[in-house]
């Protein structure tokens, strides 16, 4: 596969402030990636330097091929945005914005438009002023997918949404997917990334803190389980790679690093197992293992030494 | 060219935006000059009125610098009153208007729905020149019309014309300029208005500084009028000798400002100004934790303006104190009619508080023959009338104003001290 989007140690400082600080990112051809990060974290900073509106202050970066300062306005053919934050012309209508935008990019497929319009229940009538957050982000979403493009920039592009809308999105997302299409999603909206993206990179401090499929990232963190047994526990917290221990009678609870979990069912087989639930990290546990490094490390350590 | 992809769709945005702003600028300010023209062709059917009008507005400091007397001709007359404020006008449109479809479009983050479509990195700030370079010169051929339709002459008419749109030209350069120094859209209007004030003051002192040639109808300005773009405007000499040439000027520094903004545009950041923002307070200071103290906050930056400008404004007029003490003739009668007394200096200090609100003149004035003035420029104007009225409504024989006893009493001067006082109106005349 090749890489439609590939930033190697980019680099982006306003002022004395560091953005991006040697931040790596790759989107392959064909795949929903998702760009995950708390606020603050650079996702949009990376997005406005891959458009070309931000210069890098150091790194690599190729857009389908090209540089994005230097050949913006021939990537940008080839490339749809939504950003986040979406401010339209009070005066003209949805639907004058829809066209601009579409001609701005070169046209638009009114089919399409006409399609997502009635899917995403939009008034094309109406001005934007009159527009809520949501109804002005449902007009950037239609400007954007009603342009058959190969690359789908879409920055937190759901802010304001209904679950309704989330989901109709979620439809455009995978059908764009399926034509071949790539897009980069960034978001922090976890049950979206992890309903549509194929691979995610999550993003801290200007850094790309870890990067893969969710089964790659599962592997780096840990499994939860609940397990009941005719004996009692003993001496599992000073095993390797268990954490968080906390007996409840007969129940105990803990979580394992994925790569001890052998090692820690053997032990628990001998304890004559009762019932065993186990549960695949979600993406918040990941996400709080990259973020919430001082609120969970403080917990955590509290814990483990209530349990000892 | 790259860069400019996208600059005619650009464009076409613009005019939509601004589809009923810019007309109405436009019309409203060739429309006044259109009005204030027709009423001085009026008033000045007598010739030595004209004359007469003209060497006080040349001879006085205070009038020079508003606008420059370029002989006597109603054409002339209408620029020494209309000029300084159309300019104004014109560069205000222009710089609102270049700043609202560049920096305000960045800083609601409209232009980055723009910058992601295939538009090119100076077709916004190319779409905008356009569309305010087009209205100035749009309001600079309305404004020739505007006098041509007032039966003044035609070349005069448009370079009067020329010399407004010129002005709201050079400031759609400085206001591009602008937008891409600082990150906000106050901070572009705001620094792009301050290069106006300067230039205001530039030319003001220019005039001030100038002197009259011997018939007294002819202001020739010193050299800091040179240094200002309202004073080119004005060097132009509608009515008086046309001078194209200082168009020159104009269209050097508007392509400089235009070629550094461009230079800028290319090299800097979405959203981001040159110069650098400072960091705020983490806390609100105690003064600010009231609805008094938000409001004093809201309002500090306008207050600190508008202090130090009229701080600069007296200064200027204070300035002019030693002058005004030896004024003769013209001058100094002009001065005890605005300023309504006969103590020199008194009347100076007062005449400014008259002419910020020229040319509305207050009702509440009384002739000394008891008579009430009608509409508020009735003052100014009696004295022409009444002597036109004198031969049948022809101009009456153009003999000079004589001093005494004054045959036009209802408006040689008001009757009462400043504030005039209603109990005057019988008040004997000297």
């Amino acid at each position: 596969m090749t890489a439609a989007i590939s930033a190697s140690e980019l680099v982006k400082n306003f002022g004395a402030t560091r953005a991006l600080d040697h931040l790596d990112l790759t989107v392959s051809v064909g795949e929903v990636h998702g760009f995950l990060g708390p606020n603050g974290a650079g996702k949009t900073t990376t997005i406005r330097v891959l458009l070309g509106l931000l210069r890098r202050d150091g790194g690599q970066v190729s857009l389908l091929g090209g540089d994005p300062w230097r050949d913006a306005v021939t990537l940008h053919r080839r490339l749809a945005y939504v950003p986040g934050e979406v401010n339209l012309w009070p005066n003209l209508t949805g639907g004058e914005v829809i066209d601009l935008l579409g001609s701005l990019r070169g046209g638009l497929d009114n089919t399409l438009r006409a399609d997502l319009l009635d899917r995403f229940a939009l008034d094309p009538t109406k001005r934007c002023r009159a527009y809520s957050k949501g109804n002005r982000q449902k007009v950037a979403l239609v400007a954007a997918f009603a342009s058959d493009v190969e690359l789908y920039l879409l920055d937190e592009p759901t802010s304001g949404l209904d679950p309704l809308m989330e989901t109709v999105f979620q439809d455009v997302v995978r059908e764009r997917r399926e034509a071949g299409r790539t897009v980069l999603l960034s978001s922090h909206i976890l049950s979206e990334v992890e309903a549509l993206c194929d691979r995610v990179t999550i993003v801290r401090a200007g850094r790309a803190a870890e990067s893969g499929t969710f089964d790659q990232l599962r592997h780096l963190t840990r499994t939860s389980v609940v397990v009941e047994t005719s004996r009692p526990v003993d001496g599992l917290a000073g095993l390797p790679g268990v954490h968080d221990v906390v007996l409840d009678g007969p129940r105990t609870r803990f979580s394992v690093d994925q790569a001890e979990l052998n090692r820690v069912l053997e032990r628990l087989v001998a304890l004559d197992v009762r019932s065993l639930v186990s549960s695949p990290p979600t993406l918040e546990e990941l996400f709080l293992r990259h973020y919430g490094d001082d609120i969970a490390a403080g917990r955590t350590s509290a814990e483990l030494a209530g349990v000892r | 060219m790259n860069g400019f992809t996208g600059t005619a769709r650009m464009t076409r945005l613009a005019l939509r935006r601004d589809r009923v702003s810019l007309p109405v600028w436009v019309l409203g300010l060739a429309g006044f000059l259109a009005a204030t023209t027709a009423l001085w062709v009026d008033q000045y059917r007598n010739f030595t009125d004209l004359i007469q009008d003209t060497q006080v507005a040349a001879a006085n400091t205070g009038i020079r610098m508003l606008g420059v007397a370029s002989g006597a001709s109603v054409g002339a007359y209408a620029m020494v009153r209309d000029y300084l404020l159309l300019a104004v006008l014109a560069a205000l449109m222009s710089t609102f208007a270049v700043v609202r479809h560049t920096r305000q479009s960045e800083e609601t983050g409209r232009a980055e729905l723009i910058g992601a479509a295939v538009v090119g990195r100076y077709a916004g700030l190319a779409a905008a020149l356009i569309v305010s370079v087009l209205a100035d010169v749009v309001l600079g051929v309305l404004a020739g019309l505007a006098m041509t339709a007032t039966g003044q002459p035609a070349v005069g008419s448009f370079t009067a014309g020329a010399a407004i749109a010129a002005v709201g030209i050079v400031f759609a350069g400085v206001a591009a300029l602008t937008t891409q120094l600082t990150s906000s859209t106050r901070g572009a209007s705001g620094l792009a208005a301050a290069v106006l004030g300067v230039s205001f003051l530039t030319s003001g002192i220019g005039n001030m500084a100038g002197h009259t040639d011997p018939s007294g109808l002819w202001v020739e300005s010193a050299w800091p009028a040179w240094l200002s773009p309202i004073g080119w405007g004005e060097q132009m000499r509608p009515f008086g000798g046309d001078n194209w040439w200082p168009l020159v000027l104009v269209v050097a520094l508007f392509l400089a400002c235009v070629g550094a903004a461009a230079l800028l545009a290319s090299r800097r950041d979405f959203g981001q100004g040159l110069l650098p923002q400072r960091a705020g307070h983490a806390y609100a200071g105690r003064a600010l934790r009231s609805p008094l103290g938000l409001a004093f906050r809201l309002q500090r930056g306008a207050l600190l303006g508008w202090a130090v400008g009229m701080l600069g404004f007296g200064a200027v007029m204070g300035g002019l104190v030693g002058q005004v003490r030896d004024a003769t003739g013209a001058t100094r009668e002009w001065y005890v009619r605005m300023g309504g007394s006969d103590r020199i200096l008194d009347a100076f200090r007062a005449s400014p508080c008259r002419w910020r609100a020229w040319p509305r003149r207050s009702t509440s004035y009384r002739c000394c023959c008891g008579c009430a003035p009608r509409r508020p420029t009735d003052l100014w104007n009696r004295s022409s009338r009444q002597r036109s009225a004198g031969s049948g409504g022809r101009p009456a024989t153009p003999s000079p104003r004589s001093r005494a006893p004054p045959p036009w009493c209802c408006s040689s001067r008001p009757a009462g001290d400043w504030p005039p006082a209603r109990s005057s109106a019988t008040r004997p005349d000297r």
